[in-house]
């Protein structure tokens, strides 16, 4: 009977704690209020060199699966202190970077200061609302969907697909399950007992999953990539459709 | 491939990257704009949330207000039926106090009365001394009023009695007051004895005391009439 209620107790504590990994906003501005610790959470580096180097080693990925052009307006999703957009915006038209933490923003204002063709958007909550109907062309998240619950990513897929102008493209990448990888994570997050469960654990994705998302939010030319740091990517390309409703070809 | 194809391929892909760029450029000023309206649009949201939360606070406490309204009005109701008998008791006693009952009842003393029913005892002038004096008079026991009364026409003095409110008391009369036989020994000529002693009971507060005397048989007329206290005696 003791042992019941125990069990509860453990299942009630852990309910809780899955609820607050949907205060992302919270959970992310905790973990960047020193830029130190920022850094370490968005790219597992503090020093500026190698976190230049993983980003393009990103972009690397960008290149190679969803592609990148000069005149692409691109929009990163969970953009934290601006690993990523440090380098990109420099191979872009304009680079928008977005997070759910105000105090990521800050890291990244600091970081991306006097880049002239960069924009630093704070999303208020889950989702894109900020961000205006097809006015991107590249729109990708990496690094992010381990930190949120499913529902959470697809309704950003379901975002990148609405922001995305007609024959624009869309990255997303997360840990596969069904690797040694993936499987080696997923064993050490479920070893922590659950009552310590962070609210930010990784947690991983599977193919399937990010194949549905894709389709369910309406893209085409769906692919999953295998990246070679053991991670998968989804890509996908939103129908080239002008405003009369003819499709065109993308440029 | 020919030359001018090669020209004309490098014209049109620079017009494509023209147009690409000026497409490019009008959808991020859209998107510019609309994170300007988004963020002006957060703002007044915030504001309204403010205001949401500033109506509410004053929603509470109108309600508060309203609730001590309430029981303010409650209270007054509790003391207005409370006060209720105290305004019939008051009335009825207005009522009873314009009633002959009520002069019956009341005590005369209570109330400050005026000397009119000395006037049906003219008053006479008389010299007189009073040893005990009634002006404060200390309940329990009866008082005796002691002193001595003559005419100052010189006519004899054939009684004395004191009257108290509506009641009249006698005592002794004749006793000796050798004293003022010799002070005023022509005008006690026929007073031999002019002393007297009165004992008389009395209620407590205010009485009207007089001292009145029958000369040569004849009516009687009041000496000194004076307004007197009864108070309780400590102990008493």
């Amino acid at each position: 009977m003791s042992d019941t209620r125990d069990s509860n107790l453990r299942w009630q504590e852990s309910v809780h704690s899955l609820g607050e990994r949907t205060h992302y906003k919270k959970v992310w501005n905790r973990q960047a209020q020193d830029s130190e610790v920022a850094k370490l959470a968005v790219g597992g580096f503090t020093d500026e060199q190698t976190l230049d180097v993983t980003a393009r080693e990103t972009i690397s990925f960008l290149e190679s699966t969803a592609g990148t052009q000069n005149m692409d307006i691109v929009l990163e999703i969970g953009c934290g202190v601006g690993r990523v957009g440090k380098v990109l915006s420099q191979q872009c038209f304009h680079w928008f970077g977005c997070d759910i933490s105000g105090e990521m923003l800050k890291h990244a204002a600091r970081r991306l200061a006097g880049i002239p063709n960069v924009s630093l958007v704070e999303l208020h909550t889950v989702g894109l609302s900020e961000i205006h109907d097809e006015t991107i062309d590249l729109v990708y998240c990496t690094v992010v969907f381990m930190h949120l619950l499913e529902w959470d990513r697809f309704k950003y897929v379901q975002e990148m697909h609405r922001v995305l102008r007609p024959g624009g493209r869309c990255y997303f990448d997360n840990i596969p399950l069904d690797t040694e990888h993936g499987w080696r994570v997923f064993s050490e997050s479920a070893e922590y007992p659950i009552e310590r469960r962070s609210a930010h654990m990784s947690m991983t994705s599977s193919r399937e999953e990010f194949r549905t998302y894709l389709e369910r939010a309406g893209f085409q030319d769906i692919r999953i990539h295998e990246l070679s740091n053991g991670m998968i990517a989804g890509t996908g390309r939103k129908a080239p459709i002008n405003p009369s409703g003819e499709l065109i070809e993308p440029l | 491939m020919p030359s001018d194809e090669t020209n004309e391929l490098t014209k049109l892909r620079a017009a494509l990257d023209d147009v690409t760029r000026r497409e490019a450029a009008f959808r991020l000023k859209a998107a510019k704009e609309y994170l300007a309206t988004e963020a002006k649009l957060r703002g007044l949201e915030e504001r309204i949330k403010a205001m949401d939360t500033y109506v509410h606070e004053l929603h509470v406490t109108r309600d508060d207000l309203r609730a001590q309204v309430q029981a303010a009005r409650a209270d007054v109701e509790t003391l207005t039926w409370m006060l209720y008998p105290k305004e019939r008791d008051a009335e009825s006693l207005a009522r009873a106090k314009k009633s002959a009952f009520w002069f019956l009842v009341s005590g005369a003393a209570k109330l400050p009365r005026s000397v009119e029913r000395l006037s049906t005892v003219p008053a006479g002038d008389y010299i007189y001394y009073l040893h005990t004096s009634p002006y404060r008079i200390y309940r329990p026991g009866s008082f005796t009023l002691r002193g001595w009364v003559m005419p100052k026409d010189g006519r004899a003095t054939t009684a004395v009695r004191v009257a108290i409110d509506e009641k009249t008391f006698y005592g002794r009369f004749g006793l000796e007051e050798p004293e003022v036989i010799v002070q005023h020994g022509a005008q006690a000529a026929k007073n031999p004895k002019p002393g007297f002693e009165i004992a008389f009971e009395i209620t407590l507060g205010r009485h009207q005391l007089a001292v009145e005397a029958q000369v040569e048989n004849d009516n009687w007329q009041t000496v000194v009439s004076t307004p007197v206290w009864c108070i309780a005696a400590q102990g008493a």
